[in-house]
């Protein structure tokens, strides 16, 4: 069970290097499995609209870079010529917009499960002094996106009960209830901090989240895969050269596999996230 | 010598063109609890605000007088001195938890008065038990339910050892079974803590007999009384008091318990089974045949099958996730049935639970624009007001009142959560007007007294079936879980204390 | 209740993706295998400058399996750079202009391409109506069998290389290469595209031997961009491992996940 909050900052940041130095997809698609094992072993609510934004995500990129790009060598089909989008299509565009598109999905996968296994108190404790009061306020504000996202549904839904329908021109007279809302509660944070204490001068802390060495296991592993990727040569992978990637070397390989550490460490007592399925 | 000290307070909100305080002078012992109602937007968290100076300090605004809190004058000291002395909990449970788990958050407050580990995790262990919440110590705050928040509240303002706790309406965003669980809480502090306790709350009838002083608010005016003298007065009283003063008893019983005793003395009746319903409605506005819906292949509403008829008040009761709030989006068009047949002809209009998204014009006026006079009628003295300035009662209301008025099947869910009982009144009243213009009304709601009082059709749900149908009459009062307080003192069928004969 | 729900729809989406990983997987080995089928040629012709101390015209007849190849790799497999990628500068978007070729010039200028009148190399191909100048850059179009493609170093809007047949730079009478039965094996030579055999390679005038040692620079850009193609004198990488290491990893990987999705569904 890895608890650490700067544990797993150490093992996203490496998981994003890899995601992003190395295009390989057979390296890609191993990271992405390893990662939703992860968010499995650790997954602690329901978030499975995270998943479909990352999907959506994935999927933009492919769309552009197929229907903007005529480069590569493969053609698809040849459109007349259509403005913007006429020309040949072609397979080595899809390829590398999928590529990209598996980047995005890796990044919104690894802050899924960031999301998931980081408790915003535990990070706030490792925080030093100067940064608890700025920290605490990203801390609500990342509660206050989601809480948002459900005002606008509602606000939406009680719209169209009004008889208005949803459509970009009723986005001005969507935001304002939005914003009021977001603003009351803000301002209902505001007095509840204040209420509480919050921003007195003395601090200590409760519960200080120590070491294990499943947690340092993580870091060194997330090291060792961030220096197998950067360190060692890399064949970089680009679909208009050479549409069928080659298989990775062994090394990166190796160090993309440290990031499953996660996920294998995980105590089958978990005592902590049995309790969220109450 | 007084915990808390008002001397002359009066205050005024910034912009506001009437003071939200008067003059208003009181004193708390140590040990006392004090009960604090009036009618939405009297002022009654104001008042509450004052107590730890967040009034005036986080809402600015025009203040005279003084406050002495825990020896500490508010306007010589923050909030934050005086929050650690006065523990405060808030009406809506979702916006007072900074941090994401149960357990961080009870040590929160700790934490900023800089106590050592082995002490807060000691005051942790003993507010999880004098509050209950060890299931939920491991739990995310935000897998918790709105009861359950209210809980780790509480608990995370006795951490930090105050001299008082302050509950700003702590039940009215909840369900009744959560609400009963959070004033268990509550009264088990006053009980066995002698907590010093300040609560506003719309539920006299259950938190009275623990109380020692009931302060009334009225357009900024208190009233500060023996609890007695206070609840036989104003319009809106619990039903026992209700019935103790048609039967002349006394002193006037403060609950169930205490009521027990005169009850014994009342003649053994029976109420007559009216021919109530049948066939004196209007026609059928909605037939609803086998609907089923699920969520994600979760059934919600199975092979359900019902009629509603013009003219008739529905009331649909049940446990959370019965599936009463799913039926109403059917019928209102916004989910559509999966399997079976939903037939309207009439225009549906649905109220959610929280209904402030349905405002969004500038001043009441503006969202009343186009209405019956007769619909407008109750909300002259705030025309110009913006609505969102209204108290969450009053937006309630006027969020009925804009969308009820253009439709002839109204589909309302929770309308009466957080309503004060004149507010409550006034909207059985607007139901009926409606009604007797033609309308069919299906009301989902746990508030048992307002809908003995204001259906003419009760329906029970449960696991997405509807399992009774029937006047209340009927309905109501062979049950035990819905039943009225009076049909809990009384029996006999009987539901409202003016309906009982004495 | 609806928790239950969520974790059923959980466990299929991940099923989902994990077949269609493996369905991936599967797909992109079988055509890597089905796309060795054939020989292709084309010919290239390289027209340095007249004051170049080397040789100034190469011919070279270059062999690849696939359908078409891009322009970049014709020049790799060509081997026109002493087997090194040649020198080229990234327009943004996937267009890659070769801005050096056997260190001509010998001195990269500044972004690579220097002032757009100077001496800078431009790609022709060949058409029944003579030479036609490339305006796509490098990556931007395919060479096929029997093509007959051109570079030549010079001013202005450049100079067309001299005039060739595909015949006289590739031999009708060559036999099939008999190197195929190594390919499968080397998957990192560029997708089993292959340069012809130093046999069957036909130049007018050797290069000189100066040019021979001169290894040219390669900016980090250029050099990514290209590295895919694998310089022809890397070893090829791994042979059988890493795919058994990724097939493994990928089977351990997705019981692990199954038995974890099995338990907290519970």
């Amino acid at each position: 069970m890895i608890r650490h909050p700067l544990a797993w900052c150490a093992w996203a940041t490496a998981a994003l290097a890899v995601a992003f130095i190395d295009r390989n997809p057979f390296l890609q698609a191993l990271l992405l499995l390893i990662v939703i094992n992860v968010f499995i072993a650790y997954r602690g609510g329901h978030r499975i609209r995270i998943w479909k934004i990352g999907l959506a995500l994935a999927v933009v990129p492919v769309v552009f870079s197929v229907a903007l790009s005529r480069f590569g060598t493969h053609v698809l089909f040849i459109l007349p010529a259509i403005p913007i989008i006429g020309g040949r299509w072609t397979l080595d565009a899809a390829v590398f917009g999928a590529s990209t598109g598996a980047a995005l999905l890796l990044t919104v996968a690894i802050f899924a499960v960031v999301q998931t296994t980081v408790r915003s108190s535990d990070l706030l404790a490792v925080l030093p002094r100067p940064f608890y009061r700025a920290g605490t306020t990203v801390a609500l504000a990342l509660a206050f996106a989601p809480k948002t996202v459900a005002s606008l549904h509602s606000i939406r839904e009680a719209r169209q009960l009004r008889g208005q329908r949803a459509g970009w021109r009723s986005a001005p007279q969507l935001l304002l209830p939005l914003l009021l809302t977001t603003l009351e509660r803000a301002l209902q944070y505001g007095e509840s901090l204040d209420a509480r204490g919050f921003g007195s001068r003395r601090r200590s802390r409760y519960r200080p989240v120590p070491w294990t060495i499943p947690d340092v296991l993580v870091v060194v592993g997330s090291l060792a895969a961030v220096s197998a990727i950067v360190l060692l040569p890399v064949q970089p992978y680009n679909p208009y050269l050479n549409l069928l990637p080659t298989a990775p070397s062994v090394a990166p390989i190796l160090g993309v596999l440290l990031l499953a550490i996660p996920a294998v460490t995980i105590s089958h007592s978990r005592t902590d996230h049995a309790a969220h399925h109450a | 010598m007084p915990l808390i000290t008002l001397d002359g307070v009066s205050y005024r909100y910034p912009q506001a063109e009437r003071p939200a305080l008067l003059d208003v002078s009181a004193a708390i012992e140590p040990g006392q609890v004090i009960l604090l109602r009036g009618a939405s937007g009297s002022g009654k968290s104001t008042l509450l605000r004052c107590l730890n100076g967040l009034v005036p300090h986080s809402t600015g605004g025009e203040f005279s007088g003084r406050v002495i809190a825990c020896g500490l004058d508010t306007r010589t000291h923050a909030p934050r001195d005086l929050g650690v002395r006065l523990g405060f909990v808030f009406q809506h449970p979702e916006a007072q938890f900074v941090l994401d788990d149960v357990e961080a958050e009870l040590a929160f407050g700790m934490e900023n008065l800089g106590l050592s580990g082995p002490l807060m995790r000691k005051r942790v262990e003993e507010v999880i038990d004098q509050v209950g919440i060890n299931h939920l110590r491991r739990r995310r705050i935000d897998t918790l339910s709105g009861g359950e928040r209210q809980r780790v509240a509480i608990a995370a303002a006795l951490a930090t050892h105050p001299q008082a706790l302050v509950l700003d309406e702590p039940t009215s965003q909840l369900d009744p079974q959560a609400a009963e669980d959070v004033l268990q809480v509550v009264i088990r502090l006053v009980a066995e803590l002698g907590m010093t306790t300040v609560i506003a709350e719309h539920r006299v009838e259950r938190i009275a007999p623990f109380v020692d002083r009931i302060w009334t608010l009225d357009a900024g005016v208190l009233k500060d009384q023996s609890p007695r003298a206070a609840v036989a007065e104003g319009g809106a009283r619990p039903p026992v008091v209700d019935l103790a003063l048609r039967a002349g008893w006394t002193p006037i019983p403060l609950g169930l318990r205490d009521a027990r005793v005169h009850a014994q003395h009342l003649p053994t009746s029976t109420r007559p089974t009216h021919s109530e319903g049948g066939s004196g409605w209007g026609p059928a506005t909605c037939k609803i045949e086998n609907l089923e819906y699920r969520y994600n292949g979760v059934p919600a509403v199975r092979g359900l099958t019902l009629t509603v008829r013009r003219g008739q008040i529905t009331a649909l009761m049940g446990r959370n996730g019965s599936g009463k709030t799913t039926l109403l989006k059917v019928m209102a068009g916004l989910l559509r049935p999966q399997r079976g047949t939903v037939h309207a002809d009439a225009r549906a209009a649905y109220v959610p639970q929280d209904a402030d998204g349905l405002l969004f014009s500038a001043t009441v006026e503006d969202e009343l624009r186009g209405q019956t006079p007769e619909v407008a009628a109750p909300f002259h003295r705030w025309l110009h007001r913006y609505p969102r300035d209204l108290s969450s009662g009053e937006r309630q209301q006027l969020a009925i009142a804009v969308v009820a008025a253009e439709a002839d099947l109204l589909l309302l869910d929770e309308p009466t959560r957080g309503l004060d009982p004149m507010i409550k009144m006034t909207l059985s009243a607007f139901l009926r007007m409606r009604a007797d213009a033609g309308a069919a009304i299906v009301i989902a709601t746990h508030d048992v007294e307002w809908a003995a009082r204001t259906a003419d059709r009760i329906l029970l749900m449960a696991e997405g079936e509807i399992y009774a149908d029937g006047p209340p009459g009927t309905v109501l009062s062979d049950s035990l879980v819905f039943a009225t307080q009076i049909s809990k003192l009384v029996g006999g069928g009987w539901l409202l204390p003016d309906e009982v004969p004495v | 209740m609806p928790r239950l729900e969520t974790a059923a729809t959980r466990a299929q989406v991940v099923s989902r993706s994990l077949i269609g990983l493996a369905l991936a997987l599967a797909g992109a080995l079988t055509w890597q295998g089905s796309a060795h089928a054939q020989t292709h040629r084309a010919a290239l012709v390289v027209q340095h400058s007249s004051s170049w101390p080397g040789s100034h015209v190469l011919w070279k007849c270059v062999e690849f399996a696939q359908e078409a190849i891009g322009g970049l790799a014709l020049l790799q497999l060509a081997g026109v750079n002493s087997g090194q990628p040649p020198q080229i500068y990234d327009w943004g978007g996937g267009a890659y202009t070769v801005c050096q070729l056997d260190r001509q010039p010998q001195v990269i200028p500044d972004r690579c391409f220097g002032p757009i009148s100077g001496p800078n190399w431009s790609d022709w191909t060949q058409t029944a109506n003579g030479w036609v100048a490339r305006a796509t850059g490098v990556a931007g179009y395919t060479v096929r069998d029997g093509d007959v493609e051109g570079w030549s170093y010079s001013t202005g809007r450049g100079m067309q290389p001299p005039s060739v047949s595909f015949n006289q730079v590739c031999p009708a009478a060559q036999p099939p290469t008999a190197a195929a039965p190594s390919r499968r094996a080397t998957p990192s030579a560029g997708a089993g595209a292959r340069a012809t055999p130093p046999a069957l390679t036909t130049s007018i005038e050797s290069p000189s031997p100066a040019m021979e040692a001169l290894a040219p620079s390669v900016s980090p850009s250029a050099g990514t961009a290209l590295a895919a193609t694998g310089p022809p004198t890397s070893p090829p990488a791994g042979g059988l491992l890493p795919w058994l290491l990724l097939g493994g990893a990928a089977i351990v990987l997705s019981g692990l996940g199954a038995i974890n999705l099995r338990r907290r569904g519970q």
